[in-house]
């Protein structure tokens, strides 16, 4: 009945998730409803399928902790306190990352919704230099969910933030966020879209 | 475990995918993919690491080489199918015979050896067509994120829509190495070899349908372009338009063919069978979207192009069909021609033909007994004897003309129960065939001039009293069909006529089976010929039933009065109102009349003023021809001769009233003397045909010879004399002498003539009435409206010249002018 207890129980598990050492307990049913990389990894004869344990190398075992409760709670803990003192921009940005690498739309909304709200109260903070690279490194060129969010805090508080070093050092080295501050800057504050505009028929 | 921990200052990881400092190597990392992909294709998959394949792509994705990636797999791709699958496919070919039977034709091959090399050669496509969509799949599943990130944003087809349209290019498209023949690709000849077996198929033979069903499943799955519109199925654009064209031909010299060596019936079949075998063979071999297509092609070619000739066919056409009943056979020709033609014109036709023509013989069949009949009719005219038991035994020309004309009735209904039960079994009630089968009926019916007289007379047959050979309940039904008969009829003036002449016999002779089942035919004809025309046969009845009151009325009358000194005569009549009646056709020849012997002259003048004093102003005329008395005759003793004769006789008599006007003659004649036929004319002033033909009966007929006649013959001669006849004996108490032509029959021609000239008078009137009706209103009318409007109002098919000629009459009365100053010819009324 309740769907929601089987967060890692081993109970009906018929799959195994392995993430730097840790493993989880996890039900095909309910990945691979809600996540087309699971559903079409089981679907086919691959070795994950035919071995029944799936080893998520290079991701956080954290994050991918937190996607898993997602799968089965709809929710899950964005501050960030159980994994020690990160930051929950940080961390919410490393979910969302994980739910567009795994399609899964849901905790991608969830995920923007947490980190715009952390980067809200904590842009003052010192690791908010360190987020800039991160979001703009963690998903494609064309994705502006989180990018869109910081570019806009950051011109808020452009100011502030350009008396700090680190800043300076995330504008140089950071591909493509010195471009985005100042279109947003020419717009006046609103974000101008990068549109291609054919001269001929002023279709994109 | 993560980097900040620990310290009091959080940094970021700096590990993972996330990581700038790592360097993705394009290469590297490609090689891994082609690799896997390689063993993809191979079918070599179990060892390999979805999640490792999926961390590659995602990787070189993320790092903006999605572009890269995707051009290399459809290079990767495009090899593949080029160096591995199309050389597998290229082997099938070997030996060269398919490649010419799709570019030249097939020409010294075996069915069976053509078979066999199709259905290799379709396998072998079959199992690189799944393989290729097996292995795309998985790729596709491994090329997730590039579909879902990098396609999307750069507005690419997907990897499988472009592996497809690999497929399409290099495999199906892609030319076949051939000696001698040009353009053969693997595409048209697979598109030959599956037409061929489609050919088998319609031949008879056996073929893989599911192996041919795989191979359209790839056309179908195939798009001319990218962009994957549903009208650009390959199917739809290579592969059925060659279908619909081969099968066109082959249903093309199918129908000839069948034509040529089949009857209508197997014809039908045939393509009833055809066209479910095509449906079929779309749902199970081919493709449902081709279904209504090639239904189409069957249609045309077999049916369209020929439908008229297979109806038309001698000796199997709808004229055999119709003939023979066959029921099956109609109906299919009803269903298939409905299929191209919701008007059914060729079945329409040749079936409106056939009932006008069987119509026409039966019209014919009539006519022909009838002038058997005529020439013995008028030669024995006059010297009828009236004994109805000889009658039946040898019909005489009159009873064969009557029976002729039962006889066209009920060969018309027959013919109608005939083709109503086609028309409902075969037909499905349809509503133009309906109308064709009444169009047929009316034609012929009104071709035949006596259609009217006969309707009525067998009518009338069926109403007398006395029928025993069929049950109430029978003629219930054979009158009911009798009454649509009307529907057809076209002058149905005349058709009254002759019912109020039929029906007055029966009322005044009392023939009716009875009021209840007259009145419901009455009620009948209203509902199926309007009320205006019942109204006077009602009256009819009127009069009878009031002349029965009348009569009752009358005998209280002279009772009161009588004072006994005289024997009482009995009076019934029948007082009948001139306009109801068909009093004309009564006395044709001659005024009906006649001197009435004294008593009964008083009888006469006492029942004329008892009913003048009822109704004044009224004139009544009398018809001795149409009654009968019943007297009591007394025979004396004759003596020295057998028993029978030696004691008085007394028998009671019912003879017609100019008999008894003859015989109360004989009752102031002494014995032994006689009347010559001269003495009895002057006396009686009976008209003399009449008066000849009761005299036939009562001197002539063996049976009721109450006067002997001298010299005995059966033509009565004006010199001849004649005795009441002292030694007449009968076994029976009461006798009824007959009257020769008493009851309804067939009208002879000259009689005919007369009902017509009589029938045309009154229309004469009937036009004029609506002439100076609608002028009366209209006040000035054009020519050709005045004719319309008449001939709007008439109940029957007036003749032009008669409205012409009561035109004419009218304007030469000075009831109407003609416009003089109309471009158009115009009238005028004048008050």
């Amino acid at each position: 009945m309740n769907g929601l207890i089987y967060f890692n129980s081993s109970k009906y598990s018929d799959l195994k998730i392995r993430c730097e050492g840790q493993e989880f307990n996890a039900h095909k049913i309910v990945l691979c409803g809600q996540s087309k990389y699971f559903s079409a990894m089981c679907d086919g004869d691959w070795k994950e399928g035919v071995d029944g344990v799936i080893e998520l190398k290079e991701d956080d075992a954290s994050v991918v902790k937190a996607m898993l409760h997602f799968l089965y709670r709809f929710d899950y803990d964005g501050s960030g306190n159980d994994q020690g003192r990160v930051s929950p921009m940080f961390f919410n940005s490393r979910v969302y990352s994980i739910a567009d690498k795994y399609d899964v739309p849901a905790l991608r909304l969830l995920a923007k919704e947490k980190f715009e709200e952390a980067v809200g109260t904590c842009w003052n903070m010192d690791d908010f230099v360190h987020v800039i690279p991160e979001v703009y490194d963690s998903t494609p060129p064309t994705d502006r969910g989180l990018r869109d969010i910081v570019v806009k805090v950051t011109h808020e508080h452009i100011k502030t933030l350009l008396e700090k070093k680190e800043f300076q050092y995330a504008i140089e080295e950071t591909v493509g966020f010195a471009a985005d501050i100042i279109r947003l800057m020419a717009g006046g504050g609103n974000l101008v879209r990068r549109k291609y505009e054919c001269p001929n028929c002023n279709n994109f | 475990m993560l980097a900040g921990r620990g310290k009091g200052r959080i940094r970021p990881p700096r590990r993972g995918l996330a990581s700038p400092a790592e360097n993705i190597d394009f290469n590297t990392i490609w090689g891994e993919l082609a690799t896997s992909l390689h063993e993809i294709h191979t079918k070599d998959v179990s060892r390999l690491s979805f999640e490792e394949l999926y961390r590659n792509a995602y990787k070189l994705v993320l790092k903006k080489m999605g572009d890269r990636l995707y051009e290399n797999v459809k290079k990767f791709e495009e090899k593949w199918l080029r160096e591995e699958v199309k050389t597998k496919i290229q082997n099938l070919l070997s030996g060269g015979n398919l490649i010419n039977a799709a570019t030249v034709g097939i020409i010294g091959m075996s069915t069976n050896e053509k078979r066999v090399a199709g259905e290799k050669y379709m396998k072998g496509l079959k199992a690189a067509w799944e393989d290729h969509n097996l292995c795309m799949g998985m790729t596709t599943d491994v090329l997730m994120y590039m579909d879902r990130v990098f396609c999307t944003d750069n507005n690419k087809p997907s990897i499988f829509t472009a592996a497809m349209g690999l497929f399409r290019d290099h495999i199906l498209r892609s030319q076949v190495a051939t000696e001698g023949s040009d353009s053969a690709t693997i595409e048209s000849i697979l598109i030959s070899v599956i037409l061929d077996q489609i050919h088998l198929e319609r031949e008879g033979d056996i073929i893989d349908k599911t192996l041919i069903r795989s191979c359209i499943y790839m056309f179908e799955g195939l798009y001319e372009a990218e962009g994957e519109d549903e009208n650009e199925k390959i199917y739809l654009t290579s592969f059925e338009p060659e279908l619909l064209n081969v099968s066109r031909s082959f249903y093309r010299s199918e129908g000839e063919s069948l034509l040529r060596n089949s009857d209508a019936g197997t014809y039908l079949r045939h393509t009833a069978a055809r066209l479910r075998e095509e449906q079929d063979r779309c749902r199970s071999t081919i493709s449902p979207l081709t279904t209504s297509k090639i239904r189409e092609v069957v249609e045309e070619e077999l049916l369209t192009r020929n439908i008229r000739e297979v109806i038309e066919m001698e000796g199997s056409g709808l004229h055999f069909m119709l003939d023979d009943d066959r029921m099956d056979d109609l109906r299919l020709a009803y269903n298939l021609e409905s299929r191209i033609d919701p008007k059914k014109t060729e079945l329409q036709k040749a079936f409106q033909k056939r009932v006008v023509q069987m119509g026409t013989e039966i019209n014919k069949a009539a006519k022909t007994t009838s002038i058997v009949a005529a020439p013995t009719n008028e030669r024995e005219s006059g010297k009828e004897i009236a004994a109805p038991a000889t009658k039946v035994a040898a019909p005489n020309a009159t009873a064969l003309q009557s029976i002729a004309a039962i006889k066209w009735v009920e060969d018309v209904l027959q013919l109608k129960d005939k083709y109503d039960n086609i028309w409902t079994h075969a037909f499905q009630e349809d509503q133009g065939l309906q109308t064709a089968l009444t169009r047929s009926f009316h034609e012929f019916i009104n071709e035949f001039q006596r259609s009217s007289e006969y309707i009525s007379l067998f009518i009338d047959e069926n109403l007398k009293r006395g029928l025993k050979d069929k049950t109430e309940n029978e003629v219930d039904a054979v009158l009911e069909k009798a009454i649509t008969l009307l529907r057809y009829i076209q002058d149905k003036d005349l058709f009254e006529r002759y019912y109020k002449k039929h029906l007055s016999r029966r009322l005044l002779m009392g023939k009716s089976v009875g009021g209840d089942v007259e009145k419901q035919m009455i009620s009948r004809m209203k509902l199926e010929l309007g009320n205006h025309f019942t109204q006077k046969l009602e009256g009819m009845f009127k009069d009878i039933a009031l002349s029965g009151e009348l009569t009752t009325a009358y005998r209280d009358h002279v009772r009161l009065l009588d004072d006994g000194s005289r024997e009482r005569i009995e009076l019934s009549m029948n007082v009948l109102t001139n306009t109801f009646w068909p009093v004309e056709s009564w006395d044709s020849a001659a005024k009906a009349t006649c001197i009435f012997p004294p008593d009964i002259e008083r009888i006469k003048a006492g029942f004329e003023n008892f009913y003048l004093s009822k109704h004044t102003g009224r004139r009544l005329t009398w018809q001795p021809n149409m009654g009968t008395a019943d007297i009591r005759a007394i025979f004396p003793k004759v003596q020295g001769k057998d028993a029978a004769l030696a004691k008085e006789r007394r028998h009671e008599i019912n003879v017609s009233t100019y008999a008894m006007v003859v015989l109360l003659l004989f009752n102031d004649l002494p014995a032994g003397a006689y009347y010559t036929f001269e003495d009895l004319q002057t006396k009686t002033m009976i008209p003399p045909n009449d008066l000849i033909r009761n005299l036939q009966s009562l001197a002539v007929a063996p049976k009721t010879r109450l006067l002997i006649k001298e010299p005995m013959s059966k033509d009565i001669k004006p010199t001849d004399r004649f005795y009441f006849n002292d030694n007449f004996s009968s076994k029976f108490l009461k006798l009824k002498v007959g009257v020769v032509a008493g009851g309804n029959r067939v009208e002879s021609e000259k009689e005919r003539k007369e009902t017509e000239k009589r029938n045309d008078e009154m229309r004469g009137g009937i036009i004029e009435a609506a002439v100076v009706r609608i002028m009366k209103e209209r006040k000035e009318l054009p020519h050709q409206q005045l004719y319309t409007e008449v001939i709007s109002q008439l109940r029957f098919t007036p003749d032009i010249n008669m409205i012409k000629k009561r035109i004419e009459s009218l304007i030469e009365r000075e009831y109407l002018e003609r416009v003089e100053d109309k471009a158009r010819p115009a009238y005028r009324y004048l008050a």
